[in-house]
C-alpha cells in the first residue's frame, strides 16, 4: 500500500503532474522557488510545508519545488520580484541570508521589501554558548568570563554569524573571529577546543549542544530572543529561563543598548531571526489570493500532524500567517545612515570586512 | 545488529531499499545528476514513513548513485556525477579500445567491494569514531588537503613545470569570487555572474569532455572500433582480483577523506587517482585506458559513503550536499543525529549500515545485468551520438545554476582543454588545483589564525602526514628527474611546431600576471592565496617558456605531431560544436520555456 503511494508520488515528482483544478485559486500547479540548493534550511522548510499546503487548498494543487541556487539567493529573489505571476501560482522561500545582505546594503539586490507579501513566517532564534574554560559557570554569567579571549568560527562575515561577534563585542569582550567554516564546523571546532564561543539555532542546539551542556563541556550563555509582532525583543519561548542579549547588556553596562549600535543590532536581529524563514508572494497578488494563502497556512499551522512532523526542525516557535506575519514583516526596517556608518566602522575595525555601499 | 538485519529484510523496508537503489541508478546514469539531486526527489515522500523504511530508501539511493554513474563515465566519457569525474580518465579510453565491458565490470566490482568495505569500516569505527574525528582538527585537515595537492607531482606527465603551472591555473581560477578570509570579492572583473566563482561541473565538462568529443568527431567512427565487446566482463573481474591492494587502499582513503567534513565528495576521486598513478610501477598507460585507474577511483567513491556517515550521524555535520540532505531526512522522520545514534537509535544506525551493504550489492548486481546491453552504445558511430552528447553536457551544465552563460564557459574551458590535451598539460592536475583550492585556502588561513608554528608542528598526526607528503614529493620528483628521453627523431619533429607550443604557456603567463595585478589592492588575507598560487604559476610558465626556447626535450609535446591523423579537420569540428552549443544557448530558452529557470 505504502509502496504504491511512494511509486505514485515518485511518478509525480518525475514530472507527470495529475491534472486538477482548484476552486480556491483556480490553479492546478503552484511553483515554489527556493533560491538555494537542495538540502539547505529553506529547501527543507519548503519541502516540509509543500504536502500540507497542497492539502490545505481545496483541490490539492501540485506544488513544484524548484531550486535556483547561486549568488547567495539574490539573483533568484531579484528575478522573482520582477517576474512572479500575481495569480498565486508563484511563491518564494526567503531566508535570513538574503535579508542580511539587504540590511547590509548589497548592491546586487534590486528589490524592496514592499514588493513581497509574507504568507508564512517561521522565526528561529539563536542560542549562544561558551566553553567552561572561559571562566563562566552558569547561564548569564558574564561576570565570570570577564577578560576571557573569545574565539569564534563562522561561515561568512556578511551572514547571521556576525551577530555572535557583535553581541559579545558589545558585552565588552575581545572576539577573534575565524571565517570560512562549513555548516556545523564551528561546533565541531568547539568540541575540539579550537573555538570557545559558538551559537546554534534552537533546532540544532537541542540536537547537538544540549548533550555537551549535560556533560559540562558547554555553558549556555544567552539567547538572541525573538521579536514579537509588537516589535519588541522578548525571551525565546523555547528557553524562558535564558536571558536575552538585550537583558545582559543592560546588566553589564547599567543602561540599555541605544543609539546607532542598538539600531544596527535590531536591524540584523530582525533580518536574521524574525523573518529567518519566510514564504512570500509578490505584492502584486490580489487580496483574495493572499487571503486564500493565509487561510491555507492557518490550516497547515493548526494541523497537529504537521507540527508533530516538524517539531524538531522548526523548534517550538509560534508560526505566523495573515496579519501577524505582515506585522512582523514590518519590523524589518532599513538602518538609518548613522547606524549604517556605525556598523561599517565596526565591521572594518573588528572583523576587517568592508561593508558594501 | 542481527535484529536490524531482520527488520530490514523481514519488512517492507527492503522494497523501499530496492526502489531507492533503482532510482539512484537512473539518476547516476544521467550526467551531472548526483546523490543530492536524487535525494531531493525522494525527500518529500518520507514524511510519516516508518523510520526504518525511510532510511532504507534514502541509503539505498545514496549508496547506489556512485555505481550507476560509472556507466556514463565509461561509455560516453561524460561524468555521471561529480564523484566519478576521474573514472572518465581511464574508463573512456578503455571503451574506445573496445574494452567497455571490461572497464564496466571492473568498475562495478570495485564499487561493490569499496561500498562493503565502507560499511565494514563504519561498523568497526562507530564506537571510537567520535574520538578520531576530534583528533582531526583544522591543521590535520590542512595536511590531508596538501596530501592531495602533492599528487600533482605524479600527474604532471613529462614536464613537472607544466603540471605546476596548470595546477596553479586551476587554483587561481577557483579563487575567483568570494574570498573566505577577508570576505572580499576578488578576480570577478566586477561581474556579479562571477561572484560565486566558476561552477565546477562546467569546468570539468569543458576541460575533459569537450576535447574528447572534438577528438571523436574528428575520428569520425564509433567509440569502440571492435565489432564485438568480447568477454571483457570476466577480464574485468580478474583485473580487480589482481589489484586487490589498490582496491583496499583506495577504499581506505575514500573512507578517510569521506569522514572529513567539507572535503569529501568531488575531491576523493582525484586524490585517489593521483595516488593510484603514483604508486604504479608502469605509468605509461594511465589516461590511455589503464584498468587500474578505473578500479582505484571506483573503489573509493563508494567507500566515501561509509566514511561520510560518521560525522553526519555522530555530529550532525554533513560533508557534502547529499549528506546534508540525509541529515534533513533524518530530522524529518524525527531522528536526531548526534551521539544518540549510538545509544537509543543504535538499531536504526545498524539498519542504515545493513542498507548500505545491501544497496551496494543490489546496485552492482543490477548494473552487471544491464551493462552488456548498455555497452553496445559504444558501437554506434560517433557522429550519431555526438548530438545527444552535446545536449547531455548542456543539460548537465544548466542543471547547476540554470544559467545559459555557463554554456559559454564550457566552450571557453573546452578550448583550454583542447590545448592542454595537445601540448601535454595534465588535465587532472588542473582539476586537483581547482577542486582543492577552496578547502586549502580556508584551512591554511584558519590554521594560521588559530595555531602558532610550534603548536602546528607539535601535533603528531600533522607530523606523520608531513613525512608522508615529503616522501611522496621526493620520490615523484626523483622519478621525474631520472626519466629517459624518448627517441630523438620524434623530438626533432615535435620541435618544428615550437612556435605553436609557446602559445598556451605564454597565455597562462599573461593570465597569472593579470591575476597578480588584479589582487594587489585587496586586503592581505584576501590576496595572499591567489598571489602565492599565481606566483608559482608565473614562475613555472617562465621555466616552460625558457625550456621551449632552448628546445629542451622534456618541455616539448604536441599530440598533433605524434598522434594519429584524422580525416575531419579540427576547425571544421570545432565550428560545428560551437554552433551547436551556441544554438542551445540562443534558442533553447524560448520565451515560454524560460519559465523553467526564471519564474514567469
Amino acid at each position: 500500500m505504502k509502496l504504491k503511494t511512494i511509486l505514485l508520488a515518485g511518478a509525480v515528482a518525475l514530472g507527470t503532474s495529475l491534472p486538477a483544478a482548484t476552486q480556491d485559486l483556480g490553479l492546478n500547479r503552484i511553483n515554489a522557488t527556493v533560491p538555494f540548493g537542495e538540502g539547505g534550511g529553506s529547501d527543507t522548510l519548503v519541502r516540509a510545508v509543500a504536502p500540507y499546503l497542497s492539502q490545505a487548498f481545496e483541490n490539492e494543487p501540485t506544488i513544484l519545488v524548484r531550486n535556483e541556487p547561486g549568488g547567495g539567493g539574490i539573483p533568484a529573489a531579484n528575478r522573482f520580484s520582477k517576474r512572479a505571476s500575481s495569480d498565486g501560482s508563484d511563491f518564494l522561500a526567503m531566508s535570513s541570508s538574503i535579508f542580511i545582505a539587504r540590511t547590509l546594503g548589497a548592491p546586487q539586490i534590486s528589490f524592496t521589501l514592499d514588493e513581497f507579501v509574507p504568507v508564512f513566517i517561521a522565526p528561529m532564534g539563536p542560542l549562544y554558548y561558551v566553553s567552561p574554560a572561559t571562566g563562566a559557570t552558569e547561564t548569564g554569567d558574564i561576570e565570570g568570563m570577564k577578560g576571557a579571549d573569545l574565539v569564534f568560527g563562522g561561515g561568512r562575515q556578511d551572514s547571521a554569524d556576525i551577530l555572535t561577534v557583535l553581541s559579545f563585542d558589545l558585552l565588552g569582550f575581545d572576539v577573534k573571529s575565524v571565517w570560512g567554516l562549513e555548516r556545523g564546523g564551528g561546533r565541531i571546532g568547539f568540541e575540539r577546543g579550537e573555538f570557545n564561543l559558538d551559537h546554534q539555532t534552537t533546532a540544532a542546539y537541542m540536537r547537538s549542544v544540549q548533550p555537551l551542556v549535560d556533560e559540562g563541556k558547554a555553558i549556555t550563555m544567552m539567547a538572541g530572543g525573538v521579536i514579537a509582532p509588537s516589535g519588541e525583543i522578548v525571551r525565546d519561548p523555547n528557553f524562558p529561563d535564558v536571558p536575552t542579549f538585550i537583558e545582559l547588556y543592560e546588566e553589564v553596562h547599567g543602561e540599555p543598548l541605544s543609539g546607532p549600535a542598538y539600531e544596527a543590532y535590531y536591524a540584523l536581529t530582525s533580518a536574521a531571526i524574525t523573518v529567518g524563514k519566510a514564504i512570500v508572494l509578490p505584492s502584486t497578488a490580489s487580496p483574495e489570493v493572499v487571503d486564500a494563502y493565509s487561510r491555507a497556512f492557518e490550516k497547515v499551522i493548526a494541523d497537529p500532524e504537521f507540527r508533530a512532523a516538524n517539531e524538531k526542525s522548526l523548534g517550538g516557535y509560534d508560526l505566523y500567517t495573515g496579519e501577524d506575519a505582515r506585522a512582523l514583516w514590518g519590523t524589518v526596517a532599513d538602518m538609518s545612515p548613522e547606524a549604517h556608518a556605525w556598523l561599517a566602522d565596526w565591521y572594518a575595525e573588528k572583523v576587517g570586512f568592508k561593508l558594501p555601499g | 545488529m542481527i535484529e536490524a538485519f531482520q527488520t530490514l529484510t523481514g519488512t517492507s523496508a527492503v522494497l523501499y531499499l530496492m526502489f531507492g537503489a533503482l532510482l539512484a541508478l537512473v539518476v547516476g546514469i544521467l550526467p551531472a545528476l548526483g546523490g543530492a539531486a536524487g535525494l531531493s526527489l525522494l525527500i518529500p515522500f518520507i514524511y510519516g514513513m516508518d523510520p526504518s523504511a525511510a532510511m532504507a530508501m534514502v541509503i539505498g539511493m545514496l549508496a547506489t548513485v556512485n555505481t550507476g554513474d560509472t556507466i556514463t563515465s565509461v561509455l560516453l566519457g561524460v561524468p555521471g556525477s561529480a564523484s566519478s569525474q576521474a573514472t572518465v580518465l581511464d574508463g573512456f579510453p578503455m571503451a574506445k579500445k573496445g574494452q567497455a565491458a571490461r572497464a564496466l565490470s571492473a568498475g562495478f566490482l570495485s564499487s561493490v567491494i569499496g561500498g562493503l568495505f565502507g560499511a565494514l569500516v563504519l561498523t568497526m569505527t562507530l564506537q571510537s569514531a567520535k574520538q578520531v574525528i576530534l583528533w582531526f582538527g583544522i591543521p590535520e585537515i590542512l595536511m590531508m588537503i596538501l596530501f592531495g595537492v602533492a599528487s600533482v607531482a605524479a600527474l604532471s606527465g613529462k614536464s613537472l613545470p607544466k603540471g605546476v603551472a596548470i595546477c596553479a591555473f586551476g587554483m587561481v581560477v577557483a579563487s575567483v569570487g568570494f574570498a573566505p578570509a577577508s570576505g572580499e570579492q576578488r578576480l570577478d572583473l566586477g561581474l556579479f555572474y562571477l561572484g560565486d566563482g566558476l561552477p565546477l561541473i562546467a569546468c570539468v565538462i569543458g576541460v575533459f569532455v569537450i576535447p574528447e568529443i572534438v577528438d571523436l568527431i574528428q575520428q569520425n567512427r564509433s567509440i569502440s572500433d571492435r565489432p564485438s565487446l568480447g568477454n571483457g566482463t570476466r577480464q574485468g573481474v580478474i583485473d580487480v582480483l589482481r589489484n586487490k591492494w589498490i582496491v583496499l587502499r583506495s577504499a581506505t582513503v575514500g573512507c578517510l577523506v569521506g569522514a572529513m567534513p567539507g572535503v569529501g565528495g568531488a575531491v576523493v576521486d582525484w586524490i585517489v587517482y593521483g595516488q593510484t598513478v603514483r604508486s604504479a610501477k608502469d605509468k605509461s598507460q594511465f589516461g590511455k585506458g589503464d584498468v587500474r585507474g578505473v578500479i582505484g577511483v571506483e573503489s573509493s567513491n563508494n567507500a566515501v559513503m561509509g566514511g561520510a556517515l560518521v560525522p553526519t550521524l555522530l555530529f550532525g555535520v554533513p560533508g557534502s550536499g547529499s549528506t546534508a540532505l540525509l541529515l534533513s531526512a533524518l530530522i524529518l522522520i524525527g531522528i536526531q543525529p548526534g551521539p544518540g545514534m549510538l545509544t537509543q537509535d543504535i538499531d536504526l544506525t545498524y539498519l542504515m549500515i545493513w542498507s548500505l551493504a545491501l544497496a551496494n550489492i543490489l546496485g552492482a548486481g543490477a548494473c552487471f545485468l544491464f551493462s552488456r546491453h548498455l555497452a553496445k552504445l559504444t558501437l554506434i558511430p560517433f557522429a550519431w551520438i555526438a548530438p545527444f552528447l552535446i545536449v547531455a553536457i548542456s543539460f548537465a551544465t544548466l542543471q547547476i545554476n540554470r544559467d545559459p552563460r555557463d554554456l559559454f564557459l564550457i566552450l571557453l574551458f573546452g578550448a583550454i582543454g583542447v590545448a592542454m590535451r595537445r601540448f601535454g598539460f595534465s588535465r587532472p592536475a588542473f582539476l586537483i588545483g581547482f577542486v582543492l583550492q577552496q578547502n586549502l585556502e580556508k584551512s591554511l588561513y584558519q590554521t594560521a589564525q588559530l595555531y602558532s608554528l610550534t603548536d602546528f608542528l607539535s601535533r603528531p598526526i600533522v607530523l606523520i602526514l608531513l613525512a608522508v607528503i615529503l616522501l611522496i614529493l621526493g620520490t615523484s620528483i626523483k622519478q621525474q628527474m631520472t626519466k629517459t628521453v624518448d627517441n630523438p627523431e620524434e623530438i626533432d619533429r615535435i620541435r618544428q611546431t615550437r612556435a605553436t607550443q609557446l602559445v598556451l604557456p605564454a597565455l597562462l603567463a599573461v593570465f597569472f600576471a593579470a591575476a597578480l595585478w588584479m589582487v594587489k589592492d585587496l586586503q592581505p588575507l584576501g590576496r595572499m592565496f591567489p598571489m602565492v598560487a599565481g606566483g608559482f604559476g608565473l614562475t613555472a610558465c617562465a621555466v616552460i617558456l625558457l625550456q621551449l626556447g632552448r628546445g629542451a626535450p622534456s618541455a616539448l609535446e604536441d599530440s598533433h605531431v605524434t598522434g594519429p591523423r584524422y580525416s575531419v579537420s579540427f576547425w571544421h569540428t570545432a565550428a560545428w560544436l560551437i554552433a551547436a552549443v551556441l544554438s542551445i544557448a540562443c534558442f533553447g530558452f524560448s520565451p515560454e520555456r524560460r519559465s523553467s529557470w526564471r519564474p514567469s
